[in-house]
């Protein structure tokens, strides 16, 4: 094992609430959100400690949570069927909490693709992924992720062959999904740190693949 | 024949999705933060915000942003529920407009 040591393509620290956004000019939505802070400060409901150790709880929702489950899952049968059967609990197995109402893992196979949308709003897997990328929260992803989802993956630059189907997932408040890719050929040498490298935040939307191993 | 949802637009015609990641703002984490913490405490809870979000002007949400529709929806929902006067708000949002620093809170 590599103890903390992980290769990811996203790094934690860069999106580390440190530090206020002094070189950007206040905007009218700023303004508006610390005015409603400042007033539920002074008026009891929260404190300023309680929101910055939000902050920090939320931190830890980073697509490397969901990255450590699948690569679990891809080496260890048995935990593949406790995530695809109960993916809190899996989650709680690795020491992640999961704050979402519910969450169902689903399997790519050879014969199908998956693809997560929120067609109403953003609902979205944080505790395992973090916050949602722009496009899945943009109205264009919403609107046809539904509707041409093979048209919409080719503008990802992944291209689903005819032969195998694709299944798209309308998330809500309720039900947040997560997608297991398929473990990629050539893996078999990995470690489970190396696999859930391979692992990326659009692959468990089911809007990439993979990365291929070197 | 029931009116949609403004925010049900799952297939309609809609153009390329953005590619390009945008990381979000520190006051942005910080609302979000804030908001997870209004539901915890139970002064809100998901479903009556959906629908403040859901009442919005047609005209008004096509050109909202993600974190703005959160926060005018949220903004609107505690005014509601008198949680926050909505002149006492307005007052303070423009202050801090009008100062223009992060420096009061």
């Amino acid at each position: 094992m590599n103890g903390d040591e992980h290769n990811h393509d996203h790094d934690h620290d860069d999106h580390a609430p440190t530090r206020e956004d002094d070189d950007l000019e206040l905007t009218e939505g700023e303004a508006r959100f610390l005015a409603l802070k400042s007033l539920l400060i002074e008026q009891g409901v929260m404190t300023a400690d309680e929101i910055r150790a939000r902050m920090e709880f939320n931190e830890r929702g980073s697509p490397h949570q969901a990255a450590r489950m699948i690569a679990r899952a891809w080496v260890d049968p048995a935990y593949k069927e406790r995530m695809l059967s109960d993916t809190k609990a899996a989650a709680a197995e690795l020491g992640i909490e999961a704050t979402e109402a519910a969450l169902v893992t689903i399997e790519n196979t050879p014969k199908r693709h998956n693809m997560v949308v929120c067609t109403l709003c953003s609902c979205y897997p944080r505790s395992l992924l973090g916050e949602p990328p722009a496009f899945y929260v943009s109205k264009a992803y919403r609107s046809r992720a539904v509707r041409e989802p093979r048209k919409v993956l080719r503008e990802f630059g992944v291209d689903i062959p005819d032969a195998v189907d694709i299944a798209v997932h309308d998330s809500n408040a309720d039900l947040r999904y997560v997608i297991m890719p398929m473990r990629p050929a050539g893996t078999e040498g990995l470690s489970e740190d190396d696999l859930a490298a391979l692992i990326t935040r659009d692959s468990v939307v089911g809007c990439a693949l993979p990365v291929e191993p070197a | 024949m029931v009116d949609k949802l403004v925010t049900d637009i799952g297939g309609e015609p809609a153009g390329a999705v953005p590619q390009e990641d945008r990381d979000q703002l520190f006051w942005e984490k910080q609302m979000i933060a804030a908001f997870n913490l209004l539901q915890v405490k139970g002064v809100v809870v998901t479903d009556e915000f959906r629908r403040t979000v859901e009442e919005m002007p047609a005209e008004y949400y096509a050109n909202s942003t993600f974190y703005g529709r959160r926060l005018d929806g949220m903004i609107r929902l505690l005014i509601e529920k008198g949680v926050l006067d909505a002149d006492t708000f307005d007052k303070r949002a423009q202050e801090i407009l009008a100062a223009g620093t992060r420096d009061h809170v």
